[in-house]
């Protein structure tokens, strides 16, 4: 058991990233994101024997992350949302282009974070985390048809907020 | 005989989810309608975007209580002067540390030419960009299950995506003859530009990676710097910028350079 401890506690640090963007996919917010992410893995290392080793931990952390929303009823995370506008700021020594690069790829997180939550874990769990429907239906506890109807109508929904870029980095994001 | 093939289909086909009789269906409907074909490429172009929006990197460092949450319960020795100095974040530090033992025990460390204290220093983009490169790498090299972002076996996916993200053809290097195994991929964001870190691991030894981004047009001929106690390679050709990175010595830097070279 302490083994399986030190295992999880090692793994913490690496997994953070994911972690926090799968909560700021669920909370909409960066700050709230931080307490739940807190919270969840908290909760997580109260329950280490419910972890099989072998078996995928961040998968196992979502769940219990998500679980932990579900259980707060979302309200208690509501905080501010301010940062998310701070993310725009943009230091005035860099060059254009980097910095237009920087606008662009803050545009788009916030154009996410302005999907409601269903879409925004869908899309979090299998466009950027890369998992399987399976996967992301059993994190959320819902069936796999669910992710897969959530999963093109989030395409289609960010897809109308954006106009997709070429990744060069002279272009600039057009949001409607 | 195509019937049915609504978006939500279409966007399993992009997910890899069908099965392969449905995806026959698809490619068949994907024949015979541009407009699904269009919505396809849409589908893959927003993947990439929200991969490069949200990289990992977009959400670090951790804050001090989850640092302290995810510290082990043994005190831990104590880290050593250059170390110290040569990470200004915390979180950073204790990563760092972990990774560079780790890295030790496999037998692949190289301390800094530089006296311990100092910094290094950074004079321009470049050398700020492989530093970084140099850092992340020394972080995920020491993972295990999470070395990478996108496995290896989802190498069509990889490359499809990372050459999205560069706007170019992305064929994963065969570096089977330097002894190296492809483990997987994962983005980066730099200064808001994508780089594209494939990882390679061997044998025995840490795993090396290399990054591709954009660069300049002038062709710059391969060099080898030190940073952060670890060998990067690096060159720039046709606007792009191939890095190296790995705690291995020159020459075997410069061979796996040499192989890249000739596939990409």
């Amino acid at each position: 058991m302490e083994r399986t401890e030190e295992h999880i506690r090692n793994a913490l640090v690496p997994l953070y990233p994911r972690l926090k963007r799968f909560a700021i996919s669920l909370t909409g917010s960066m700050d709230s994101a931080d307490d739940l992410v807190q919270h969840a893995c908290e909760r997580a290392l109260t329950r280490i024997s419910q972890w099989t080793p072998g078996t995928r931990l961040d998968s196992w952390l979502y769940r219990i992350m998500h679980n932990a929303w579900v259980d707060e009823q979302r309200c208690a995370y509501l905080r501010t949302r301010a940062c998310l506008d701070d993310a725009a700021d943009v230091p005035s020594d860099e060059g254009r282009a980097q910095a237009e690069n920087r606008l662009m790829l803050d545009a788009v997180f916030r154009e996410l974070l302005h999907l409601p939550e269903e879409q925004r874990t869908v899309l979090t769990l299998v466009c950027i985390d890369g998992l399987s429907y399976k996967e992301a239906a059993d994190i959320l506890g819902i069936c796999i048809g669910t992710v897969m109807s959530r999963i093109s109508r989030s395409r289609i929904a960010l897809a109308k907020r954006i106009e997709i870029p070429s990744p060069r980095p002279d272009n600039i994001l057009k949001i409607r | 005989m195509v019937t049915n093939v609504d978006d939500a289909l279409l966007a399993a086909y992009v997910d890899g989810e069908l099965c392969s009789e449905q995806l026959e269906e698809v490619e068949q409907f994907l024949g015979m309608n541009e407009e699904a074909r269009r919505k396809v490429t849409r589908f893959r172009e927003m993947t990439a975007l929200l991969r490069t929006t949200c990289a990992e990197q977009r959400f670090l460092p951790p804050p001090p209580a989850f640092m302290a949450l995810a510290a082990p319960r043994k005190p831990t020795q104590a880290k050593s002067q250059w170390l110290r100095h040569t990470l200004a974040k915390p979180w950073m530090r204790m990563a760092l540390a972990a990774s560079l033992l780790l890295l030790a025990f496999t037998g692949g460390l190289y301390m800094p030419n530089g006296k311990p204290g100092q910094p290094p220093s950074l004079t321009d983009a470049r050398t700020e960009m492989l530093n970084e490169i140099a850092e992340y790498h020394i972080v995920y090299a020491r993972e295990t299950e999470h070395l990478v972002e996108v496995p290896a076996e989802r190498k069509s996916h990889i490359e499809e995506w990372l050459g999205a993200r560069l706007k170019r053809e992305i064929d994963i290097p065969d570096l089977m003859r330097q002894g190296l195994e492809f483990a997987g991929a994962r983005m980066l964001v730099l200064e808001g530009n994508p780089v594209a870190q494939l990882i390679y691991t061997r044998e025995s030894g840490a795993p090396i990676g290399l990054c591709i981004t954009f660069g300049e047009m002038d062709y710059r001929p391969f060099a080898v710097e030190k940073h952060h106690g670890i060998n990067v390679g690096h060159w720039t050709e046709n606007g792009y910028t191939y890095v190296i990175v790995g705690a291995m010595p020159k020459d075997g830097i410069w061979h796996i350079a040499t192989a890249v070279d000739v596939q990409l």
